[in-house]
């Protein structure tokens, strides 16, 4: 085991998928309608709203969610059970890096109930406007869904290096 | 009884959450005192009077189990400590347990199930 770079397996994708669509029905009580693999979509990912989460241990990276202010706005409104017209830029960054938290949360308590797998995880980071996040392309593997909701569409994924 | 709740955690959009929550799960919550990290908790829990305190695990300088490895040392009496994180690791719960929390929700959660958690805490 390492501290840099991957020696475990990342997740699947089927994976991602359920762990992501778990928290949004249990936290927003939005479940997906629809989701589909968009890996290689993180390599030159431009949203509007983009939050990310690094980790280290077995492995190093970050998982991240992306989608468009008018979906994030709606999805932190409907988690406060406030109105989208009562929501600042703060509150959305906020909460939208909360549900993050709480995908990234899942994913690693999934993920290390392998043996001797360790993961380390930072607290969120939340961006606004169109993003190219050129990290991305130097990673080594790449794992994204996008979810289909009333509203629109949200992606999550993990991305490692090294 | 009207509870006196320290609320810990680096997210205010869970802070509003966890407040929300223990209304609707029926806690009576008299005052609450919100903290964005384990110090401002820490300090805030020194100043006394709490019976319960809610800690996120995940925080930046200084975390959850930092938090109760402190409080436990500095604050006599220390109130229930319950952590709230999406750290669900038997090892960090562990953990936490040894520093003196007393009970653990994961997040997300429903309100029965924050309510359900606290009262064994608070009946205790």
């Amino acid at each position: 085991m390492t501290d840099s770079g991957c020696a475990a397996e990342i997740h699947s994708v089927a994976k991602l998928a359920s762990i992501g669509a778990d928290v949004l029905t249990q936290a927003i009580a939005m479940t997906p309608s629809a989701h589909a693999e968009c890996s290689e979509r993180l390599r030159g990912l431009v949203r509007e709203v983009v939050s990310t989460l690094a980790f280290a241990g077995s492995c190093q990276g970050q998982f991240v969610l992306a989608t468009s202010t008018d979906v994030a706005k709606h999805m932190c409104a409907t988690m406060l059970m406030l109105g989208e017209d009562e929501m600042s830029n703060d509150e959305i960054a906020d909460g939208f890096g909360e549900i993050l938290n709480m995908m990234g949360g899942n994913y690693k308590n999934d993920w290390i109930a392998t043996d001797g797998r360790r993961m380390d995880l930072t607290v969120p980071s939340t961006v606004f406007g169109h993003v190219a996040l050129t990290s991305m392309r130097n990673a080594t593997e790449l794992r994204a869904v996008e979810f289909e909701l009333d509203v629109g569409k949200m992606m999550f994924g993990i991305v490692t290096y090294g | 009884m009207s509870y006196k709740v320290l609320i810990v955690d680096d997210s205010a959009t869970m802070r509003k959450i966890i407040m929300r929550s223990l209304r609707q799960a029926g806690i009576d919550v008299g005052t609450t005192v919100e903290a964005g990290d384990g110090a401002e908790g820490l300090a805030a829990l020194k100043g006394g009077g709490f019976d319960l305190v809610l800690s996120d695990v995940n925080m930046p300088n200084m975390n959850g189990l930092d938090f109760c490895k402190a409080a436990k040392a500095e604050v006599k009496p220390l109130p229930p400590i319950v952590m709230i994180t999406t750290e669900g690791s038997e090892d960090i719960i562990a953990q936490a347990m040894n520093e003196g929390a007393q009970g653990y929700v994961k997040k997300p959660f429903t309100p029965e199930k924050l309510g359900e958690s606290l009262n064994a805490v608070l009946k205790k």
